[in-house]
């Protein structure tokens, strides 16, 4: 039961926040409450790196077949030890800096969700077995419609979560299919033994809820004002697809399929370092900051080096969350978002630095210059999202100012402890040229945007021609890549078959419908008799 | 004293009874409940057929009662059928007083239990066709009770059930007939074929189900939803029944190879029809045909686990209905048109309200987390290793149903409001959140819940 202690600490600590919130000065004692049992969970997680617990197994899950019958297994790998410290280190930043957005919608109900959707988040990490992933999935999927749900102001930000939703459920049925087609050969789906369909299926599905296969975006126009919370369960929700890669075997990828997805992955890649780059701030260009790190872990994968991913997945966390609860912001605290740039570069023995094995070999093919471009856009709009002027950090109460550091501090310098500890082989310096080539590209950009253009690095947002040209190029890629010819041709399905039904309700509604019942009875009793049925 | 009395009897003159109490509507529903649940505990704690000692009183209770030559038999075996179908009733009569409170309900409700429960204890089988069509004639004054108009799909429901009676019947003769004549195998082959025919009407198997959304919208929801949770429930024990007494159809690869194309075809019609339904009533009525399209696709597995299959999946399938309706009384009380324009934006004002449907028919549709999921994944993986044809209409089946669940939520929740009321009243809102949280612990923990009900398979051991 020692696996699950953390995710029951977190959910206990929820429910509490939650009631605090009626007492009086509740919001004072919730806010304490909440930051100290998470960082009581965060140091208990962090122990576990040292002592693994034994799994939690529920065999068989449902009293059918026993013998085949899926496995809810959760356990503390190394891999899910990692994404579960990033999330918890995630989650405590949260409610660390949660008193500098007080006045944007931070309140003990937030905090209390936080707290759920990190159990929720880091069970999902745990699930060692496809049936736990999918339960821990949709639980992660139906808490973020809730979320949505209730923060919206109008129906144009919730229909977004109907979307995400949609997607998602899509995603996992696909995980239900691949559970069905591996029973073909007659085992439980695990993810060590799968059939090549089921596999790809597997693979899709992960694609698809990372906002990949195909293209998909969602939440392009976010809930605005909500840095801690919203920005939690989107990192939370790729993190859970994430962890499932890691766990992908080596050779798991059907190898006919290889090079379609890495083609598509790799323009879905550009097409969010364009976006990213060129976003107002990096709240708007979150969705692409998910998106091109999510897709450099699924490049890992689709090479064969899936625990390569883990890099990638890491800095998405740590050094993505740094940023995005960055918004009181001051000279003396530039150091933060230069620490977390500084962990995306992947230079030797920084936190990324073991990334590149699943990404490039030397020599370097036409979709590894882009992977490169595409980090060292990534790097260039980490460090202009990180230096924009933005709310004064001054202005914050003292006890604020004496608190919000520390969060960021603790999220930034978790993504080094957990790539120390966690990542296999730690931070080394065994692909160095990549890394500094991207960097000295990301150099380039930065510089020339700063020298040669008024307004330093802030001409990336503004209405000038680079902006527009990079912009078109991204849209171009993302209308290539978003299927929409696809998409129409669905929709035409659709109408075609909405016709085809009203015309046969019609029809079997109608005065003559019991006649045409038994006209269909006839039709079929030919057809199986032609068959040989009869 | 015995069986077929305490189950069939005692249930049948209470029905007679409330029919005289029919003007204190809470008085007799309440009375209803308690019968049946008393009934219902009866059956889970008595045994029949063994000595029962109770303090001094030693007796035991006998299986059989012979009536005008005929018998009704309830044994040991028939127990947790009896438990499900009063339990059944207990819950439904008890929820009445909040979603429809007529007179008619209790009196005529129990009726329909004791005909169907006698219809699954005679012998010969064949007077169940009689049985059964007492339990439709005692279903009609609930779908349409006086002073309501009676709709068309109403009258292709009385005359679909009517239709089965003589197929039923001549099945029964054409038996009896093969049976003298072991050797005539085309006699056992039409036989097997009347009896099907009479099944596919009483179930509203495809080709003959499109009365159940006709009549789903001529009628409020709730008593529909009564008849057609416990209609087909009985009729599909009746049929294991069949299967289990009568050897040859057991041995047909024939009938399994049918049924799962009949399934098939249940699915995936019912699937694509309800994905573009506005008419949520309607989709109540897919609902069901798509759920007895997945009850024949476990019939059709024909192995052990097959059989445990259609035994559980009665657990998600009643408790999804039970929601659905429930849900669906409650919009209906205030007047709420039951389309999925009139439902736009509900979730803000009935939120419990707009959980319950969302959570009943995503269960139905096999959504993760929900009681529907444990079954329908065991389903599509045993469907696997022998059709994949079958496991594609199944699938596609499923995603047309998840379609209008997905249609619904985004209905449900489209909206400017920012404000969030509950308008729902207390004892409505105890029941939805309790029908939510009982279809998530069916989900979640389905080997704790749904291993009692496979004992209903003790009635029919020659399955297996």
């Amino acid at each position: 039961m020692l696996a699950i202690l953390p995710l029951a600490l977190l959910v206990t600590t929820a429910l509490a926040v939650y009631i605090l919130r009626y007492l009086p000065r509740g919001t004072g004692y919730a806010w304490l409450t909440a930051v100290l049992m998470a960082l009581i969970t965060w140091g208990g997680v962090l122990a576990l790196n040292w002592y693994e617990p034994q799994e939690l197994v529920i065999t068989p899950w449902r009293p059918f077949d026993p013998e085949n019958a899926d496995a809810i297994r959760l356990g503390w790998d190394s891999i899910a030890w990692m994404y579960a410290f990033s999330l918890i280190s995630a989650e405590l930043a949260v409610l660390m800096t949660a008193a500098a957005r007080l006045r944007l919608n931070s309140n003990p109900a937030t905090w209390a969700a936080n707290l759920f959707i990190a159990a929720a988040g880091i069970a999902a990490v745990l699930a060692q077995t496809p049936l736990a992933l999918l339960l821990a999935w949709v639980i992660l999927d139906v808490l973020d419609l809730l979320v949505v749900m209730r923060l919206s102001s109008g129906w144009k930000y919730t229909s977004s979560g109907v979307m995400a939703f949609v997607v998602r459920t899509i995603s996992s049925f696909m995980l239900i299919s691949a559970l069905a087609i591996q029973r073909v050969d007659g085992g439980p789906l695990t993810f060590d033994t799968m059939l090549p369909q089921a596999s790809l299926l597997v693979l899709l599905s992960i694609g698809l809820r990372l906002g990949l296969l195909p293209l998909n975006t969602p939440y392009s126009e976010d809930i605005p004002f909500q840095r801690g919370l919203i920005s939690f369960i989107r990192l939370a929700a790729h993190t859970a697809g994430l962890a499932a890669l890691a766990r992908f075997p080596q050779a798991g990828v059907p190898a006919a399929w290889q090079l379609p997805l890495y083609i598509v992955t790799v323009f879905a890649i550009l097409h969010g370092s364009v976006m990213w780059l060129t976003a107002r701030n990096e709240i708007q260009g979150r969705p692409y900051w998910l998106l091109v790190l999510s897709g450099l872990s699924f490049i890992c994968v689709l090479q064969g080096q899936p625990l390569a991913s883990l890099a990638w997945g890491l800095v998405m966390v740590t050094s993505g969350m740094g940023l995005f609860l960055y918004s009181a912001r001051t000279r003396g605290l530039i150091v933060l978002p230069l620490l977390g740039a500084l962990a995306l570069s992947g230079l030797p023995f920084t936190p990324a630095a073991s990334g590149w094995a699943g990404l490039v070999t030397i020599p370097l093919n036409m979709g590894e210059l882009i992977i490169i471009l595409s980090i060292a856009m990534l790097l260039v709009g980490y460090v202009r999202h990180g230096t924009r002027l933005a709310e004064d950090f001054n202005e914050l109460d003292g006890w604020v100012r004496g608190i919000y550091p520390f969060g960021l501090v603790l999220v930034v310098l978790s993504g080094w402890l957990a790539a120390v500890f966690g990542l296999p082989g730690g931070i080394n310096a065994r692909q160095w040229l990549p890394a500094i080539l991207t960097t000295a590209l990301a150099a380039t950009i930065g510089v020339i945007s700063w020298w040669f253009a008024s307004g330093g690095m802030a001409f990336l947002s503004a209405n000038t021609w680079p902006v527009k040209l990079l912009r078109g190029a991204g849209q171009f890629l993302a209308q290539s890549h978003r299927l929409s010819w696809f998409y129409d041709f669905l929709w035409l399905i659709y109408r075609g078959l909405r016709q085809l039904v009203r015309f046969a309700t019609v029809l079997f509604e109608g005065e003559g419908g019991m006649m045409w019942a038994f006209v269909l009875l006839a039709l079929l009793i030919t057809l199986l008799s032609g068959r040989g049925v009869f | 004293m015995s069986s077929p009395v305490i189950w069939i009897i005692i249930p049948a003159a209470m029905g007679l009874l409330l029919w005289f109490l029919r003007s204190r509507q809470p008085l007799s529903l309440i009375l209803a409940a308690i019968v049946c649940f008393i009934l219902s505990v009866l059956a889970a704690v008595v045994p029949i057929g063994e000595v029962v000692n109770l303090g001094g009183l030693s007796f035991t209770l006998p299986s059989t009662l012979p009536v005008l030559g005929r018998r009704f038999v309830l044994t040991a075996g028939d127990q947790m059928i009896l438990v499900l179908l009063y339990g059944l009733g207990a819950v439904w009569f008890a929820l009445a007083p909040m979603a429809w409170p007529h007179r008619l309900f209790p009196s005529f409700g129990l009726g329909m239990l004791a005909a169907l429960t006698a219809a699954l204890a005679v012998e010969p089988f064949l007077y169940a066709a009689l049985l059964v069509e007492t339990a439709v004639l005692f279903s009609i004054p609930i779908l349409s009770p006086p002073g309501r108009q009676v709709g068309q799909g109403l009258q292709r429901y009385m005359i679909f059930q009517t239709l089965a009676v003589p197929a039923i019947l001549f099945a029964g003769w054409l038996l009896g007939v093969a049976e003298a004549n072991p050797a005539d195998t085309a006699m056992f082959q039409r036989a097997g074929i009347l009896l099907g025919l009479g099944f596919a009407f009483w179930l509203g198997v495809f080709p003959f189900y499109n009365w159940l959304p006709m009549m789903m919208a001529e009628t409020h929801p709730f008593p529909a939803g009564y008849v057609l949770s416990l209609l087909p429930t009985a009729i599909l024990l009746l049929g294991l029944d069949f299967i289990n007494s009568i050897g040859f159809l057991g041995d047909s690869a024939t009938l399994f190879y049918v049924v799962r194309i009949i399934g098939v075809l249940m699915v995936v019609t019912a699937g694509l029809w309800a994905a573009f339904q506005v008419n949520l009533a309607r989709v109540f009525g897919y609902a069901v045909i798509f759920e007895t399209g997945f009850a024949l696709l476990a019939i059709s597995l024909n192995t052990l686990s097959g059989w445990m299959l259609f035994a559980a999946a009665f657990l998600p399938r009643l408790m999804g209905l039970l929601v659905f309706a429930f849900a669906l009384a409650v919009l209906e009380n205030q007047g709420i048109p039951l389309t999925l324009e009139g439902i736009r934006g509900l979730a803000h004002r009935y939120p419990l309200t707009a959980f319950g449907l969302l959570a009943a028919v995503l269960s139905i549709g096999g959504f993760p987390l929900l009681a529907g999921l444990p079954v329908r994944l065991e389903i599509f993986e045993q469907l696997a290793t022998i059709s994949r044809t079958s496991l594609i209409g199944a699938g596609l089946g499923t995603a047309g149903f998840l379609f209008s669940g997905m249609h619904l939520l985004s209905e449900l929740i489209h909206s400017d409001e920012q404000e969030w009321r509950m308008l729902e009243n207390w004892p409505a809102r105890v029941i939805l959140i309790s029908g939510c949280l009982l279809l998530l612990a069916f989900g979640l923990f389905p080997k704790t819940f749904f291993q009692s009900i496979l004992f209903i398979l003790q009635a029919f051991p020659q399955l297996f």
